[in-house]
């Protein structure tokens, strides 16, 4: 049930060998980073939260019990905070109007022209349809999207979804189902 | 219908591998025979392929070093909290009676504030309905009863009516005071009339608001409260220590100065120095001027100086967006901006600058995500080895500017509690220590004003949390005595380490260079137009980093008593 992971996890609660937590980290600092990177198409702030989720897990470490997979403890937490995070963001204040001319002449480029597009930090390689789908991805509701990408991107199975975000089975297939119908309507142009 | 729906819904499922095998034998013998359904597999195949097909990013190389080191530190900061939590379910009786006293004296202070003005009003308005019944009073506040001759008269404060009353009301209120006049015989109307009762002030003696001490109970509550790993951040996290620290005016200029910096951030976060250049400043050589990251680095220093941080304050987030460009410029080697396009000790000035500011956002937030960048840069900093010349040990002039600030990064970088970077600390104190005692040449003159020389003793006070150094202060403590901050004479960088000396020194010679130093930076602070709320740069160094500089200085040397 546990998986090998949770026994690394589980040896390193018992020794404190921090190369063991190291082998951890290793392992799970891209699929963490890119489900971060998948939720704010920000680099930094993906780095940020996956860094700040292994500070926790190893701060933590003690209150770690083996009672489902690793990766499940591990996205339980990545899911906590980045909702603790959002809703900090969302009290941020907006001190600048985005119309402020940037030149004090008042001519030229406004500061919203400024602020660089999400997209702009995708690879360069990325399809016209991934963008699209990105833009798509960041108007479903958090919920949606939390499914979405679990099960799409870290590719977890639907029970393994259940158990962390703690909602019923048949929540995550509803919530699956209507998250790929909305993205069906926003992309419907791109896809046919 | 019911049924056709259900197995439009469970499509994706299906899609997905995640129906049991009955169901999805049962869908895939709907769809041999329903060509809508069909479609629909098929549209929802191509979702999910095109979702596939966004690319994963690669983390960084060094990402795995910079989780071990975040996570260390936070092991250290969760540590030293969980300390303090045992320490607080110890009872601290002296800790506590403290913030009770506080709170109590201010709360029965205001009490009886209001209890005696309530009091004093039911009297006056009690003894204008018990006017004098008689017919010949000669005037409200004359007592109607005294009449020469009575003899109930002889005692006229015993008297429960007229002025009298407030005499003992008052009296009562005030235990000190004056305990009314014997009258041997019986005053006259006009006597009582003149009399003019002397009531003294009420004052109210209230503990002043200290600065917590390390170790006290209130510095245990801020810290729980706010995450910072050191305790030497409270004091500019609570406006009251602050207000009383340095005073209305000295606050009123910071906040003024604050808002101008706000208001001359780029769009991108950061601060630029050489926008900022006056006029009269023509002759700095362009590629000298100090680069944007000191700039960003010094506005941030000086917002942080008061308290504000990525997530509170006035500023969080013009301070979210600086930090966040400082951290975007930073090099793989940890070096903030890059090292060639500027000379060596400009560079080293700015990642001094650039170091202390994100060493103070950890400091401040405890977030560590922080903690990787402030680490990188204090490990390119403590690289840096001045040089020394072998005979008398003296460091070269240029360098001895870089050198201090890398000392004061570095110390600040402790004070964070980033990492222990001790040894580099105080092989850099020793370095200046030995060089002051053996050549007076390490003096480093402030060109374009007329201030004594900056000496490494009191560039070396400049690092926060250093414990003041008695035979050093005695040294410096005689020349600033003869030059006080003055605007005509002296400049920023004066300003900001005689600031530190005399601060570290107490006493009344602090009072009154504190005066001098606010007296002179609020009179010159712009008052209006673009520039208002800013000030000018007076010596040459500052004017490298022109408005900005100045302006994050100047703001820096009034927040030294809560810094």
């Amino acid at each position: 049930m546990s998986g090998p992971d949770s026994e690394l996890m589980l040896e390193f609660q018992r020794t404190g060998d921090e190369a063991l937590f190291e082998e951890i980290v290793s392992k799970y600092q891209k699929p963490l980073i890119n489900f971060f990177y998948r939720l704010m198409w920000d680099r930094t702030e993906a780095e940020d939260l996956a860094q700040e989720v292994f500070c926790r897990i190893f701060v933590h470490r003690k209150s770690y019990e083996a009672k489902a997979k690793f990766s499940t403890y591990l996205f339980r937490i990545a899911r906590n905070l980045w909702i603790d995070h959002s809703r900090t963001q969302g009290k941020q204040p907006h001190m600048t109007s985005l119309s402020m001319p940037v030149h004090q002449d008042g001519r030229g480029e406004e500061l919203i022209d400024t602020i660089p597009a999400p997209q702009q930090e995708m690879p360069e390689s990325d399809t016209q349809v991934a963008r699209r789908l990105q833009n798509a991805l960041e108007q479903l509701s958090e919920e949606q999207r939390l499914v979405f990408i679990l099960a799409k991107d870290q590719k977890m199975k639907y029970a393994e979804i259940a158990d962390t975000l703690r909602i019923p089975l048949g929540t995550v297939r509803s919530r699956m189902h209507s998250a790929v119908q909305r993205l069906q309507a926003l992309l419907r142009n791109a896809l046919d | 219908m019911d049924k056709h729906r259900q197995y439009q819904e469970d499509i994706v499922s299906y899609l997905m591998g995640e129906l049991d095998d009955a169901s999805r034998s049962a869908l895939e013998r709907h769809l041999a025979s329903c060509p809508a359904c069909r479609r629909r597999v098929q549209a929802c195949r191509r979702l999910l392929e095109s979702a596939a097909e966004t690319p994963e990013i690669e983390p960084p190389a060094d990402f795995t070093q910079r989780v071990m080191s975040a996570a260390r530190a936070a092991q250290r900061r969760h540590t030293y909290h969980e300390q303090l939590r045992q320490a607080a379910r110890v009872p601290q009786p002296v800790d506590t009676s403290l913030i009770l006293r506080k709170t109590l004296s201010y709360r029965l202070a205001r009490l009886v504030v209001f209890a005696s003005v309530f009091i004093i009003a039911l009297i006056t308005i009690s003894s204008m309905f018990d006017q004098p019944r008689q017919p010949n009073q000669p005037g409200r506040h004359q007592p109607a009863d005294i009449r020469p001759g009575d003899d109930s008269a002889a005692a006229p404060y015993d008297a429960a009516e007229g002025t009298a009353v407030d005499t003992t009301a008052v009296a009562a209120i005030d235990a000190a005071a004056e305990p009314p006049t014997v009258v041997d015989a019986p005053p006259s109307v006009d006597d009582i009339a003149s009399l003019h009762i002397e009531v003294p002030p009420l004052t109210l003696d209230l503990p002043p608001i200290e600065l917590a001490r390390p170790g006290s109970a209130i510095e245990e509550l801020h810290v729980l409260r706010t995450n910072a790993p050191n305790p030497a951040y409270i004091a500019r996290l609570d406006w009251r220590v602050k207000k009383r620290a340095v005073g209305y005016e000295a606050a009123f200029a910071i906040r003024r100065g604050l808002w101008w910096l706000a208001n001359n951030q780029q769009p991108d976060g950061r601060w630029t120095a050489s926008d900022s250049l006056r006029p009269g400043s023509s002759e700095i050589e362009r590629g000298k001027t100090l680069s944007d990251e000191a700039a960003t680095a010094a506005a941030l220093l000086a917002m942080l100086g008061d308290g504000h941080t990525p997530r509170n304050g006035s500023f969080r987030a013009h301070v979210a967006r600086g930090v966040q460009w400082l951290r975007s410029r930073q090099q793989p080697d940890g070096s903030i901006g890059n090292s060639e396009n500027t000379t060596p000790e400009l560079f080293i000035v700015g990642q001094a600058l650039a170091t202390a500011a994100l060493a103070e956002t950890y400091g401040v937030t405890g977030e560590s995500r922080y903690l990787a960048s402030a680490q990188r840069a204090a490990d390119r900093l403590a690289q840096y080895e001045p040089k020394i010349a072998a005979s008398g040990g003296s460091i070269a002039r240029k360098q001895i500017a870089p050198a201090a600030l890398r000392m004061a990064a570095l110390a600040t970088v402790r004070l964070a509690r980033v990492d222990n970077h001790e040894e580099t600390v105080s092989k850099t104190a020793k370095a200046f220590a030995k060089a002051a005692s053996s050549s007076t040449a390490l003096a480093y003159p402030l060109e374009g004003t007329s201030a004594p020389p900056i000496t490494a003793g009191m560039l070396s006070m400049l690092a926060p949390g250093s414990a003041p150094d008695t035979a050093a202060l005695a040294g410096e403590l005689p020349r600033l005595r003869q030059h006080l901050p003055d605007w005509s004479r002296n400049g920023q960088v004066y300003w900001l380490c005689g600031t530190a000396i005399a601060h570290k020194a107490g006493g009344d010679f602090w009072q009154q260079w504190n005066q001098a130093l606010v007296q002179t930076l609020v009179r010159h602070q712009q008052k209006s137009g673009a520039d208002g709320g800013s000030w000018s740069p007076k010596d040459r160094d500052t004017r490298l980093g022109g408005r900005v500089l100045a302006t994050a200085l100047a703001i820096l040397a009034l927040e030294t008593p809560y810094r």
